[in-house]
């Protein structure tokens, strides 16, 4: 397990809480901290690998006991204020002088300019780099590969995309991927490193002893968190 | 367990960086209207289910949908944030798909819109990838012991949907109408299409 949002597998989960017709935000600061997440990662002031990090950063205890966009507030305080776009004193103290007033409205500050790459976002995504990454993928369809275990997470300092029940196990490329900055060095502060990801299936029997004998799980994963299958005395990977 | 107050102090701390986002010039008064009003008005499952109707009428849409799902879809207009890369992976009578993101909560949302409370809780991250048989059931989805269950941990850029099956009976039903079979459930792989009415 690489922190408490790492979940996959784990046991003593009751039902499913479905709601049918359930609202698109429950509470109205839901969608406020929903749309001042996007908006902070559309002006670039908030990364999705860093806003993942100090999420996975919750204590354990924590996590489990707050809901989904608790996790978002939390996630973008922290991570505006270590790109120092905001200070702590500065939310507490505006949190303090709300609480006097809390309808004041919102300070105006128009940006055609700006709005108009939020709607880009919204409709065409994030944009694409200019130049497509070139680079030969290291696995094919039908390749068996093992994948590496983290030793030693550290939730909320370093990030993976390698869920933990899927560590140290052996799957078969089912399809490869074009290349994606790998997570891990974005957070680590090592930049852009873009590898080709592979959806890797595993049986899921070889997952979980309890599994069902005929289900599968695919997972994909960055070339770095494999090796080929067979190839010796299992890898690690320092996190570091 | 979240208390009344603790959701009283959440709204004031958003609202707090809000605020500070906008007079610092980072974000703009109307960003956060206009980015809920496209989810709540615009982007919603209604997309997937157009795209999934389509390849049950048009072989060829369907072999490019599963070839390369976001230039397929973007054939129909769909796509855009969280659906930057989609794959489309088909169910057969062999093997049923279904999606989950155990690590977060990573969903196709220019497909689908945004995603079920039930797919961002951690009953359903920690059960699907293990016992898949037993949620499908809680949605009141049985499938033949000799189904391969494949679910589909989304834990990359990549956005994976499920095209269903089309139902028994759908035959002589217009696009339009294949379109209203198709549920979000059924492209998340926790539900089946609607069976036509006969």
């Amino acid at each position: 397990m690489n922190g408490p949002h790492d979940l996959g597998g784990l046991p003593g989960f009751g039902a499913i809480p479905i709601e049918v017709d359930e609202p698109l935000f429950h509470e109205s600061w839901h969608a406020r901290i929903f749309g001042t997440t996007f908006a902070s990662a559309v002006a670039r002031a908030l990364r999705i690998d860093l806003q993942r990090c100090a999420v996975e950063g919750i204590p354990p205890a924590l996590y489990m006991s707050t809901t989904y966009y608790e996790w978002w507030l939390h996630a973008l305080e922290e991570c505006l204020v270590d790109a120092g776009a905001l200070t702590r004193e500065a939310i507490d103290e505006r949190v303090q002088r709300l609480a006097t007033d809390p309808d004041a409205p919102l300070p105006e500050r128009d940006d055609p300019e700006f709005d108009a790459i939020v709607q880009a976002f919204i409709h065409h995504g994030i944009p694409a780099p200019p130049e497509p990454v070139q680079r030969t993928a290291r696995f094919a369809v039908a390749d068996a590969v093992e994948t590496t275990v983290v030793e030693h997470p550290a939730p909320g300092r370093e990030h993976t995309r390698i869920p933990g029940y899927a560590q140290g196990k052996t799957g078969v490329v089912e399809r490869v991927l074009a290349p994606q900055s790998l997570p891990d060095a974005v957070v680590a502060g090592r930049g852009e490193l873009p590898e080709h990801v592979y959806a890797v299936r595993f049986r899921a029997r070889d997952l979980w002893p309890d599994a069902g004998a005929r289900d599968s799980v695919c997972v994909d994963l960055w070339e770095s968190y494999l090796r080929p299958a067979g190839a010796g005395p299992a890898a690690t990977k320092e996190t570091s | 367990m979240t208390t009344d107050s603790q959701t009283a102090y959440a709204a004031l701390r958003t609202k707090a960086i809000e605020s500070l986002l906008i007079e610092a010039g980072i974000i703009t008064t109307g960003a956060v209207d206009d980015i809920c009003r496209a989810y709540e008005e615009d982007i919603g499952p209604l997309r997937g289910a157009r795209v999934v109707a389509r390849a049950w009428c048009d072989e060829d849409f369907k072999r490019r949908l599963l070839d390369d799902a976001t230039a397929a879809m973007a054939e129909l207009g769909v796509g855009g944030f969280a659906a930057e890369r989609v794959v489309a992976v088909e169910n057969t009578d062999a093997v049923h798909n279904a999606v989950v993101c155990t690590l977060c909560s990573c969903y196709p949302w220019g497909v689908l819109g945004l995603p079920p409370t039930w797919y961002k809780t951690p009953e359903y991250r920690a059960r699907m990838v293990r016992e898949p048989r037993a949620v499908l059931a809680e949605f009141g989805v049985q499938l033949p012991d000799d189904v391969e269950i494949r679910v589909w941990d989304s834990s990359s850029d990549v956005r994976y949907m499920v095209l269903p099956m089309r139902p028994r009976g759908a035959e002589g039903l217009s696009e339009e109408q294949l379109a209203g079979l198709v549920t979000r459930d059924s492209m998340i792989g926790t539900g089946l299409p609607i069976a036509p009415e006969r």
